[in-house]
């Protein structure tokens, strides 16, 4: 339900702004308190029994001393890491490092849910067959996990061996019983005070290669640690955050490698994604999205635009492992709202890449928007269907894309197929015959913007989010925003690590409480939508599709929803107590169905789109159990 | 270990000296409080960097960054108070440094448009 206003005297968020003072949380204090804990501490141990001993003693006069010399260095200074949990034993259940064949195999296995986006593919879709439109009414609460970080859950769990893996905004990853919730080992990510951040302390998910489990960072580094222990295996810096770079995905392992992208297209960076070794943290090859002077596409580029050309590449890819393809998608030219400093189309912004994943060697490109002046990222995700083109079923890659049309590719050569329009209000543009956008003049930003542009800022669609593919039934559930916005141009002002935002969009359906969302299903044969599902604040969720044509995702007032794949009938609806922006997923352990949902919403994105004013953040993983008919 | 803690105190108290002369020499008043040149300007760089995925340049916009023209300031309201948090950002939020990357002659040309541009005046008569 919508959130009814109250007068100004009754509350102080009947502005449509959340609660305030509203303070990115601190790293919490050791809950503790589990056996499987091992070294707590010393700080713990000196507050809570006031035992003593020689390390801990050298311990706090180390920390003493770090704490002085860190008060006068910087406020950058990191800060000590007081927040790592490890485990005297190895967890799990002996199902052996993740392999190459685990990996391509997945979801077949039931048991495991081991890739961001469900398979290479991207589907978000489980082979488990009981989870149905008629067994929903079975699923009980199970367990729960409070992370402690309040706000903006986004990821989606990733399951292996009998364990949950769930990270948290801020970067706190944890390792859970996948059937109890019982926590085995947490680290908290040590943060800088000057992190650069578009959107918000989000993280996306982890990604398991052999016994490691990798969370990139908001820092922009990327961490491996013991997936059965929690002890670091390596770190590996991708970038200076001061600089403007930040990761918040979810890696992509192919073979030995992990593919990770970056954010700080609102920075002027030069976008790029890196593949590291799994077993080392080796870099191994970067593929920068912006051509440097002299190599092909720099021509797109008026003047030396091409240096600070954004191009980040903040979600998770995708692979054919039949012809060994690798998918990675990028984001807006730097400044967002301002093109008058970058004529031309402006490559390879607004792109999905097709690549060697063993060299980073560019196969292919397709630019969805050309000389893009509205932060329309090409960064959503790529599903990889078979697709019946007329009469021929054509390997195909298709994207929910930002700019409000959902693409469909050939991914052998990146041919363009087709793009349908999936947002109800598109405006900006129009997609010819041969893929390339048709601007309408009146659409483009200005000083003093008088017409309402749609999508506005944050896209038919978002990369902060995935959509799900039922294949059985060749559709797409995609969750859609509905918020047009005026787009003001001003001036580009480039500085390092100062926002390069070239324009400040203004929100007009949010602020006039117009704007909605909808879970559109869409045929991605036809582009035809199927069914849709109207709710009455944009959808900025992820959603899970099922074998057993059920399909579920969570809206911006918190509430669990479920639907019928086929009809689009709603069969569950729960309120959580937050917002849901994260990504369900299903697994099967010991005969026993388990649904898994994150509770914790807002973050700028959603704020600019609209959510509802009063909902409060939390961030909780609710995990529910399929009963007995 | 006592000799480092004590040259670090020393450290210390000698750059807490520095930083209180330095704060003395940071005008207390914006220097182009009306000038309506400097408001342009200060516009202008606020639309430029201060926009978009941060503060709301319109009356009704919604982030979890403050809204600059309400007169609700989180970190003081006086204009050095505003100075302050510009230049040297908040802590654990996404306000930036500031500082460093722009003059000060800049921040206080934006300042100067914030409390140009400031509803207060409007709402002063109605009950808040």
């Amino acid at each position: 339900m919508p959130f009814r206003k109250r007068d100004a005297a009754e509350t102080s968020w009947t502005k449509r702004s959340p609660e305030r003072p509203k303070p990115i949380a601190q790293s919490p204090k050791p809950t503790g308190g589990s056996r499987t804990f091992s070294d707590p501490p010393c700080g713990k141990i000196l507050s809570m029994t006031m035992r003593t001993n020689r390390r801990c003693l050298t311990s706090v006069s180390s920390l003493v001393v770090g704490l002085l010399v860190a008060s006068v260095t910087s406020a950058a200074a990191q800060r000590p890491n007081r927040n790592h949990w490890t485990t005297d034993a190895d967890i799990g259940r002996g199902d052996g490092p993740v392999d190459d064949q685990a990996l391509r195999e997945a979801p077949d296995n039931p048991a495991e849910w081991l890739h961001y986006g469900g398979n290479y593919e991207g589907w978000r879709h489980s082979p488990i067959a009981a989870l149905t439109p008629e067994s929903v009414g079975r699923l009980k609460l199970a367990w729960m996990a409070q992370t402690g970080v309040p706000g903006q859950l986004e990821a989606s769990p990733v399951v292996y061996d009998g364990i949950l893996y769930l990270t948290s905004a801020r970067n706190r990853l944890m390792a859970l019983d996948a059937k109890t919730g019982e926590l085995f080992w947490r680290y908290d990510h040590p943060l800088p005070d000057d992190l650069r951040l578009c959107c918000g302390p989000a993280n996306r998910g982890v990604a398991i290669a052999g016994d490691v489990v990798m969370m990139a960072t908001l820092d922009a580094r990327l961490v491996a640690l013991g997936r059965k222990t929690g002890e670091i295996a390596w770190e590996a810096t991708i970038d200076d955050h001061a600089a403007g770079f930040s990761a918040t995905s979810a890696p992509l392992v192919v073979g030995d490698l992990a593919v990770i992208g970056v954010g700080g297209g609102e920075y002027g960076v030069r976008g790029y994604f890196d593949a590291y070794d799994v077993r080392n943290g080796e870099r191994r090859w970067r593929h920068y999205t912006i051509p440097a002077a002299g190599e092909p596409g720099v021509e797109t580029w008026s003047g030396e635009s091409f240096l600070n050309g954004g191009g980040a590449t903040w979600s998770t890819g995708a692979y054919d492992a039949e012809t060994d393809t690798l998918f990675w998608t990028t984001g807006n030219p730097s400044p967002d709202w301002n093109g008058d400093g970058r004529l031309g189309d402006n490559l390879y912004s607004d792109s999905v890449l097709a690549l060697d994943p063993a060299t980073g060697e560019r196969k292919w490109h397709f630019q969805f928007t050309q000389h893009d002046v509205w932060d329309y990222d090409g960064n959503s995700e790529a599903w990889l269907v078979d697709v019946n083109v007329d009469g021929q079923l054509v390997p195909a890659l298709a994207q929910a894309n930002r700019n409000g049309y959902l693409y469909l590719l050939d991914r052998r050569d990146g041919r363009f197929l087709r793009a349908t329009q999936y947002a109800h209000q598109v405006n900006w543009g129009t997609v010819g015959a041969d893929g390339r956008a048709t601007v309408d003049p009146a659409m483009m930003p200005s000083e003093n913007p008088e017409v309402r542009v749609c999508p506005g800022l944050a896209g038919g669609n978002n990369a902060a989010y995935a959509s799900a593919v039922n294949p059985d039934l060749g559709v797409a559930f995609v969750p859609v925003i509905e918020s047009c916005m005026l787009f003001r141009k001003a001036r580009a002002v480039l500085r390092p690590g100062i926002p390069y935002f070239g324009g400040a969009p203004i929100g007009v359906d949010n602020n006039n409480g117009e704007a909605y969302g909808h879970l559109s299903a869409i045929d991605l044969a036809t582009g035809e939508t199927r069914w849709t599902y109207r709710d009455a604040y944009p959808m900025m969720a992820g959603v899970l599709s099922t074998a057993g044509g059920l399909v579920v995702t969570g809206n911006a007032d918190g509430e669990i929803l479920g639907f019928d794949a086929r009809t689009g009938d709603e069969v569950w609806r729960m309120h959580t107590g937050s917002g849901i922006r994260s990504h369900p997923v299903a697994y099967e352990l010991d005969g026993t169905v388990y649904l898994a949902v994150g509770s914790g919403g807002s973050g700028v994105v959603q704020q600019v789109s609209g959510e509802p004013p009063s909902t409060p953040l939390g961030s909780s993983l609710l995990v529910f159990a399929l009963g007995e008919e | 270990m006592i000799r480092t803690v004590g040259s670090v105190l020393f450290g210390l108290m000698v750059l807490a000296a520095g930083a209180s002369l330095s704060r003395a020499e940071q005008p207390q008043e914006n220097p182009f409080a009306g000038d309506a040149e400097a408001v342009a300007e200060g516009r202008a760089l606020l639309d430029a960097v201060c926009g978009g995925y941060c503060h709301a340049m319109t009356e009704g916009g919604n982030t979890d960054a403050p809204d600059l023209f309400d007169c609700e300031w989180w970190h003081g309201d006086t204009d050095a108070d505003l100075f302050r948090v510009i230049q040297s950002g908040v802590p654990d939020t996404r306000m930036l440094s500031f500082g460093g990357q722009f003059p000060d002659e800049d921040l206080w040309r934006i300042i100067a448009a914030i409390r140009a541009d400031s509803r207060c005046r409007e709402d002063a008569d109605q009950p808040r």
